[in-house]
């Protein structure tokens, strides 16, 4: 270790001619003044100024961050979510869509045999009122993306949609099928959170075998109200009770009668209150709405129908 | 030096509450930092009030930044002189890639080497013996000129340079030989070999 030394202007290390010119030199340097109180004041005025302009940056900076923060806090936690559970919320979404499409993938029910006065068509060949055919078979499944094993309502939805493409698949064949998968798939999922859209399947795939009381009883314990096709179930339920409870058949066809539907609906719901009417003694109500009928869909369905039983 | 950090109270944050106590800090040490700041610029450069301004403006911007980390650990002189070196240093840095992107001479800092120095059995002039020792301080590095600064002019004890500078007390004396060794060469390189001078009290530049 180095010895500590002394400051050559305390005097020369040794007697050597450069050190002694050095002792002199460094022990000439003049201290420094410090700066007159003017210039300091005119300083301490600057760092003020800029101890301003510093704190409205900060302010902006701050914002800034809490924005920039924001975020990507926000997109943190939609990352983060979807991480926790998957892609489910869109599977989800995207099933409920096509459970609530069902006019579109479903067979329509069959008229109610029980129309008094009048013939209308059985049970079995109900299926030609269907607003629109069948698509092709499990072309809404194959567009799903699967859901991720970890989630059970990924589970689920990957379960329901299995036994709805093979209920899009129509014929009794296929419809024997599908309601054997749904009817897993609910004691699968015992109060899943898809057992409304499930049981609404398993209504369709009943129709499709022909099992209306099935269906009925099926259809009447459903909450009507809490699903996306109220209007169609509804029909389809009255349709179904009108073979032999006209009185509360025409409660529902009084509320479809008095809201606007598409017309294949709006005409079998008017047609049948005439039918349940005609059944319950009521010919003048009756009258009113085949004539109505006619008059709205002169070429509908049951317009020949109607022309035939009139006097 | 003066030992006033304790005299602070610097259990500050940043910022709104810093900017009161740095106006304590700067009513009782800007003089203090000013001179320290003409001491390790140098007479060149700074021998104007404008510049030393500007610098002693510099330091203070540091200290209001940095004083929220000060703990009191170290005195408050010891921390303010070491911003002073960081501050001057750094300033230093930037003059001198100026000068070598602008090729800027540069007569406040290099005595010519012509010009004849006053014998030594005369009296200096202060003010020359201040432009010739920083003629050859110039020279070194900057962590030698820094440490023959603190120890030969400003006359810091070996602790005091080394909690400035951030270094251990053996570093600073084992540095501060070499720096001499290093100046000693760099003084005898540009004013001559002193044993073959005309007579012992005279100093002549170097051909």
């Amino acid at each position: 270790m180095v010895e500590p030394l002394s400051p050559w202007a305390e005097g020369p290390d040794d007697n050597t001619p450069l050190e002694r010119q050095l002792s002199r030199l460094f022990g000439a340097v003049p201290e420094p003044g410090a700066l007159p109180d003017f210039a300091r004041q005119r300083v301490a005025l600057g760092l003020r100024t800029r101890a301003a302009h510093r704190a409205r940056f900060m302010l902006l900076r701050l914002v800034l961050i809490g924005v920039v923060i924001g975020t990507a806090g926000a997109a943190t936690a939609q990352w983060a979510t979807s991480r926790l559970f998957g892609s489910q919320p869109e599977i989800v979404a995207h099933q409920t869509r096509t459970v609530a499409l069902g006019p579109v993938l479903v067979p329509q029910p069959p008229l109610p045999q029980a129309a008094p006065a009048i013939e209308v068509p059985a049970p079995d060949s109900a299926a030609p009122d269907s607003a629109v055919p069948g698509p092709p078979a499990n072309t809404a499944a194959a567009k799903v993306p699967a859901p991720l094993p970890s989630s059970r309502l990924g589970l689920e939805a990957a379960s329901l949609e299995a036994a709805l493409s093979v209920l899009r698949a129509g014929g009794s064949e296929h419809a024997l099928r599908a309601l054997n998968a749904i009817d897993r798939h609910l004691q699968d999922f015992p109060r899943g959170s898809l057992e409304l859209e499930a049981r609404v399947a398993r209504v369709d795939a009943l129709l499709l075998l022909g099992h209306r009381q099935e269906a009925r009883r099926e259809l009447s314990a459903l909450p009507i109200e809490h699903v996306g096709r109220k209007n169609e179930l509804r029909l389809i339920r009255a349709e179904l009770r009108a073979d032999d409870d006209c009185r509360s058949a025409l409660g529902d066809f009084q509320v479809l009668v008095d809201q606007p539907l598409p017309a294949a609906w709006a005409e079998r719901a008017l047609f049948g209150r005439g039918a349940c009417l005609l059944k319950l003694g009521d010919k003048a109500g009756a009258d009113r709405d085949f004539a109505r009928y006619l008059s709205q869909f002169p070429s509908g369905r049951f317009a020949q129908q109607i022309r035939a039983q009139a006097p | 030096m003066d030992q006033l950090g304790a005299a602070v109270s610097l259990e500050a944050e940043l910022d709104g509450i810093s900017v009161l106590e740095l106006e304590a800090i700067y009513r009782e040490h800007s003089a203090a930092v000013s001179k320290w700041v003409r001491r390790l610029w140098g007479p060149g450069g700074v021998s104007g009030s404008v510049d030393a301004e500007d610098l002693l403006q510099e330091v203070f911007l540091v200290v209001q930044r940095r004083l929220g980390s000060f703990r009191s650990e170290a005195a408050l002189t010891t921390w303010l002189y070491g911003i002073t070196v960081f501050v001057v240093n750094g300033r230093r840095k930037k003059e001198r890639w100026r000068r070598i992107l602008w090729q800027r001479a540069e007569p406040e800092l290099q005595l010519e080497q012509e010009q004849s120095l006053p014998g030594v059995a005369q009296d200096f002039d202060r003010a020359e013996a201040s432009r010739l020792v920083y003629s050859v301080l110039n020279e070194l590095s900057e962590r030698d000129r820094t440490l023959l600064i603190l120890f030969e002019l400003e006359r810091l004890c070996g602790l005091e340079i080394a909690a400035i500078l951030g270094i251990s007390e053996p570093n600073v004396w084992v540095g501060l030989s070499r720096a001499r060794a290093r100046f000693k060469k760099a003084f005898e390189h540009r004013y001559g070999d002193f044993e073959t001078a005309k007579g012992a009290n005279h100093v002549t530049p170097k051909a």
